[in-house]
């Protein structure tokens, strides 16, 4: 029986040729498995195996390459008759349903492009948007693209890498040395890191591909899932501005494949990012940008897509939709962010978080666009399932008890609603004493350092045999004196101090004195805002001790808005 | 002893389909697969497991049906549902764990094989249902373990369906699916015929959903309508035994009729039967729930395998519950294709075992035949990340995902959390869930000797190898140092000491392997037994009349009167049988 060969080369272990199809490819890994069962050659196999499922991946779009040189000239042509001047490609866009008309160079493109019928209709969106700025790259091909298409790879090898030291600025130079490789059969990853490596000279690759290759040789590079996964972990954070995801997003959309667009990214972020995030947060973060990048009306299939998956999962479809906001939040587009935020159906705990800093966050950064999209969206009947959701979310707060620790906020329901009196005590700082008890307990906790520490000779006596050491040394017995004698002095102070206010309803007081600013300061008139405290949140208690500041802050942010929403509600609400 | 010259005793290897309902085994011999068939003759031997209340023995198969009836407290069936669970079962006052019931199937089917074969054969391949968890593969392994048998392979049952099928027709490649609803496990594999290889691409299903919900479902409701409470289950076993029989006879009525009688047996004793009429109305809502479930995993089985529905050619249907005309109604709506049963739906994963396992064998019948297999449930290990400055524990990273080809073997690369932190402690999970809280813990690798750095310097490769035997080794290389710290992986099924292995295996001997006959008169009796309590007054004397002569004739121990009246007594028992069925 044969050896396999000992490489990590995939063509040469199945012994096929670069450019093979698909069922030449499968042919060869079925021959080798053959011979080499997963019963009985395990590591065999899963090389095999490895080498195939390399070559599947990309044999849906090695089809391209070996007409790579002759689509080249062809675009080559296709440009010379349009002229070199790249604002030719750029296609007025004055029709609303077809915001494109195909112009001459379209109809070339659309030609080459023949496979992917989506492929058209998306690019037509996402190329009305933005545009590298043209003329940056030469559209001719470089001196030394005619010794590849000579075939003289060797001299092509060495003229790149000097040209690439040269002048590491030009974009095209990277591009057709990705070519280079991938007709010298190098494997798809050598091939792309040029691409890669392009991006991380800070070059606009993706400008450079959607300007000037045609549509049929643009590389395919989105087919395989963890292209470019090894630089996400670097950057796992950097969403949006993160250029490998830009280009990920690109070959897909070359490729008109909308939904692998949502759900291979989905993936490759879960997988690469080793569940850092969520697949459909994966989902929603990408259908964000692309919406950033190309408009929303690109990013809908994707968001309508996302949505469908999530469906079976109310917790997850809440949580993305939240997401989704939250990465429209990103984007200057209120309008998405607040439809996202008004779909949600589920009230989830992080999510309500989610949506009062989103929405906050907004109303503090921008606020005037967002209030004015606020309030257009409570004046418009059908956009008060948004209200509705605010309210929701306060009436679970009441409710929730988040299972990673307190309460956040908390109705307490059970208490009856406090006169005004009780308001202008809170308001005014002057919390009364609550309960006897309560305040015994902090004065002895607070003067009680001095009782401990009258304690520890006490306590070295009962260590060493003799217990009453302690009481017999004179010296010893002076500074226990003086210990229980300073806790005794500081007994009436501390029980002063905390006889007028213990410790939750300070925080009380000052919560609800803030609060009240807050109110005052978007408008209300002080008796406005104590009506609306009273009528809502005076019960609000908040554990001090275990709620972060900023959930506090966010918390109270919330509440602000609320109340500015609500009182500019039409009354036949 | 070798009979046949041809066949090498060594080269037997068992293939055998471990079922909730019936079990059976099979090997491939002289190009072909021969199903061995038991002492009662019949290729399917139910699995239950009765254990005799006076000498404390055991007894499987059809005569431990017969007991389930008579004595629902002395026997246990559908227990594969509970492998790897902590349930055991009570046998008449003796408790055994799924695994070890298992063991005693396994032991039965592995007496017929030596039987038929006349030499004992030590190797086998064992079925499992696709959809199994890590955890309850390796307890099936482990019963096998105890039969005495050495497994090879653990195959998922649909696979090796689509291998029976598939050997019929290696010359024609696409895509098919595999609807495989057993009596108690729903499999959906979508599998690739190219070319004389056959590649599972995808495989989904649920662990709790089969035939024997139906029955459930139809027993809650002739108790609902007979006004009985259901909790009488428990205080009256053997009337629900009764309940239970009929229910799934009139379950597999209604696959042949329009409607079916279902009678309750009055519980706690006194009062009368309740007949109640089931009808495909009656049953369709009662059903509607299991139904829908179904529905699901097909679903994702198709997206798994990245195909559309209309690119599947057929589809396979396999398992006993698959005669039911809802099912088939159900399946016929999800797949707008042919729908093709040519197999035998009880046989066919047998079948496919014993291809399997003539695969192991290496048979030359078999050599250019190739089968792949994948990973049913992703695993991976819990890590922990960082969101504003906050650690979110418990999420779930995949390591392998599902779907993916085995054996195969993965690795990712994990870094410290904290500064300093010189031990990391891998919770290994399987799931599909974000959060490792849903998914299943499989065992736990502890890293230690992590080199003292800041946090997320040093990083830790994980790697995870599956291989076909359904093993899953788990390594970690600390990449600094580039040192392979720790092997041991601590599984939470803990592999048995041999103190605990040999006591396991002393108690596996009470397994009666009766020689044919008398098995089959203890059947007979046990079986004319049960009928007495169900049959009237008539049919009562003449029954007992038969019986009476058969046991005068058993004590003669001359075998011409015992084969005289053990015909007698089955034709009658066989009538009284039919007149019950409607």
């Amino acid at each position: 029986m044969a050896e396999l060969p000992d490489s990590n080369d995939p063509f040469e272990v199945l012994g096929v040729e670069p450019g093979a199809d698909r069922k030449t490819i499968k042919r060869a890994y079925i021959a080798l498995v053959k011979r080499f069962k997963p019963e009985h050659f395990p590591d065999e196999f899963q090389r095999i195996r490895a080498a195939y499922e390399t070559l599947r991946e990309s044999a849906a779009q090695t089809a391209s390459l070996p007409f790579l040189d002759e689509a080249w000239q062809e675009s080559e042509a296709s440009q010379e008759s349009e002229g070199v001047d790249p604002d030719c490609l750029e296609p007025p866009s004055q029709e609303p349903v077809e915001p494109i008309s195909p112009n001459d160079a379209r109809d070339q493109e659309e030609e080459v492009a023949a496979d992917f019928e989506v492929e058209v209709e998306f690019r037509e969106v996402y190329d009305s948007e933005e545009r590298a700025e043209p003329g940056e790259d030469s559209d001719e091909p470089s001196e030394l693209w005619s010794l590849v298409l000579e075939d003289q790879f060797e001299e092509a090898l060495i003229g790149y890498e000097s040209a690439l030291a040269a002048r590491p600025d030009e974009t095209r130079l990277y591009f057709e040395r990705y070519a280079l490789d991938a007709r010298r059969g190098e494997s798809r990853e050598v091939a792309q890191a040029w691409l890669i490596l392009a991006f991380k000279n800070k070059l606009d690759i993706c400008a450079f591909l959607r300007n000037v290759v045609p549509p049929g040789e643009r590389p395919g590079i989105a087919v395989r899932d963890d292209w470019g996964a090894e630089d996400l972990i670097d950057h796992p954070d950097s969403f949006g501005a993160s250029w490998i995801w830009r280009l990920r997003i690109e070959s897909f959309l070359c490729l008109g494949k909308i939904e692998r667009v949502a759900r291979e990214l989905g993936t490759a972020r879960y997988q690469s990012l080793a569940a850092n995030d969520d697949f459909y947060l994966g989902i929603a973060q990408r259908a964000a940008a692309v919406g950033a990048w190309y408009g929303p009306d690109a990013a809908a299939p994707i968001e309508e897509w996302a949505l469908e998956e999530a469906s079976g999962y109310p917790e997850l479809l809440f949580e993305t939709k939240a997401v989704r906001g939250d990465a429209w939040r990103e984007h200057p587009m209120p309008d998405r962010l607040f439809r996202w935020f008004g779909v949600a159906d589920t009230i989830y705990w992080d999510s309500s978080v989610l949506m009062a800093d989103a929405v906050f966050a907004d109303v503090e950064d921008r606020p005037f666009e967002y209030h004015e999209v606020l309030l257009k969206m409570a004046e418009e009947p059908e956009k008060h399932s948004f209200l509705k959701d605010v309210n929701d979310t306060l009436e679970y707060l009441v409710e929730v008890e988040d299972d990673e620790g307190g309460f956040f906020l908390d109705f307490d329901t059970g208490v009856e609603p406090p006169s005004l009196e009780v308001m202008e005590d809170a308001l005014g700082g002057i919390p009364r004493p609550k309960s006897r008890i309560r305040v015994l307990v902090s004065t002895i906790n607070s003067s009680g350092m001095w009782l401990y520490f009258a304690m520890i000779p006490l306590l070295i006596g009962a260590v060493f045999t003799e217990p009453y050491w302690a009481l017999s040394d004179p010296s010893v017995r002076f500074i226990l004196i003086i210990a229980i004698g300073i806790a005794i002095f500081r007994m009436p102070a501390a029980y002063r101090k905390y006889g007028k206010h213990d410790a939750q309803r300070l925080d009380l007081s000052t919560v609800t004195l803030e609060y009240y600013r807050r109110l005052l300061n978007v408008g209300a008139k002080p008796s406005q805002a104590r009506e609306f405290l009273a009528d809502r949140c005076v019960a609000l208690r908040f554990d001090a001790s275990q709620l972060p500041r900023i959930r506090r802050s966010q918390a109270l942010r919330f509440l602000t808005l609320l109340y500015r929403v609500q009182k500019r509600v039409p009354d036949d609400q | 002893m070798e009979t046949d010259s041809n066949s090498n005793p060594a080269t037997f290897i068992l293939g055998i389909d471990l079922g909730t309902t019936n079990s059976a085994v099979a090997v491939f011999r002289e190009g072909e697969v021969a199903v061995m068939s038991n002492a009662l003759g019949e290729s399917l031997t139910p699995s239950v497991v009765a254990r005799d209340p006076e000498d404390g023995r055991v007894i499987v198969g059809q005569t431990a049906k017969e007991i389930s009836l008579s004595h629902p407290d002395c026997a246990a069936s559908v227990f594969k549902r509970d492998m790897a669970s902590e349930r055991e079962y009570a046998l008449a006052g003796a408790f055994f764990t799924p695994i070890e019931l298992s063991a005693f199937v396994l032991k039965s089917l592995k007496s017929d094989a030596l039987r038929v074969l006349g030499q004992e054969v030590c190797k086998a391949v064992i079925t499992v249902p696709a959809y199994f968890a890590e955890e309850q593969r390796q307890a099936t392994k482990r019963a096998g373990e105890l039969a005495g048998l050495e497994v090879v392979r653990i195959l998922n049952e649909p696979t090796a369906a689509a291998m029976a099928y598939g050997l019929h027709r290696r010359d024609r490649d696409g895509s098919f699916l595999v609807f495989d609803l057993g009596g108690g496990t729903f499999d959906v594999s979508i599998m690739e015929l190219f070319e004389g290889s056959l590649e599972v691409l995808s495989t989904a299903g649920e662990s709790r959903l089969g035939g024997e919900d139906f029955t459930r479902r139809l027993i809650s409701y002739g108790m609902k309508q007979a006004g009985v409470d259901p909790s009488s289950e428990w205080s009256d076993p053997v009337a629900f035994a009764r309940l239970y029989r009929r229910a799934e006879l009139a379950k597999r009525a209604l696959s042949e009729h329009d409607t079916a009688t279902l009678e309750v047996p009055p519980f706690g004793g006194d009062g009368l039967a309740t007949t109640i009429v089931l009808d495909r109305e009656v049953c369709r809502p009662l059903w509607q729930e299991l139904l829908d479930r179904i529905a699901k995993p097909c679903r994702t089985a198709v997206r798994g395998a990245d195909l559309e529905i209309e690119d599947l050619d057929e589809v396979v249907l396999v398992g006993g519950a698959t005669r039911m005309p809802v099912i088939r109604e159900l399946v016929a709506k999800l797949f707008d294709v042919h729908l093709r049963v040519e197999v035998d739906p009880d046989l066919a994963i047998t079948e496919g075992a014993a291809l399997q396992a003539a695969l192991y064998a290496n048979d030359q019948a078999v050599s250019d035949v190739v089968v792949t297999d994948v990973l049913s449930h992703s695993l991976g290990v819990d890590v922990s990340y960082e969101i504003a400055g906050k650690l979110i524990n418990g999420n779930f990273s995949p390591v392998i995902h599902r779907n993916t080809t085995i054996p195969t073997s993965r690795t990712e690369t994990y870094y410290t959390i904290f500064d300093q932190q010189t031990e990391i402690n891998f919770g290994i999970y399987e799931g599909e869930a974000r959060k490792v809280k849903n998914c299943r813990k499989v065992g736990l690798l502890k890293v230690k000797g992590v080199p003292k750095n800041a946090a997320g310097k040093e990083g830790v490769e994980v790697r995870f190898t599956y291989d076909l035997g359904g093993m899953l080794e788990v390594e970690a290389k600390v990449l600094s140092s580039g040192k392979i710290i720790n092997k041991v992986f601590e599984r939470s099924l803990k592999p048995l000491s041999d103190k605990e292995r040999s006591k396991a295996m002393a108690r596996l001997k009470q397994l009666k392997v009766d020689p044919s006959e008398k098995a089959l008169n203890r059947d007979l009796l046990a079986r004319a037994d049960g009928l007495l309590e169900e049959v009237g007054p008539e049919a009562r004397d003449q029954l007992e009349y038969y019986i009476r002569g058969f046991e005068e004739a058993l004590e003669t121990r001359t075998p011409r009167p015992i084969k005289e009246t053990r015909r007698q007594l089955r034709e009658v028992c066989d009538r009284i049988d039919e007149g019950n069925r409607w």
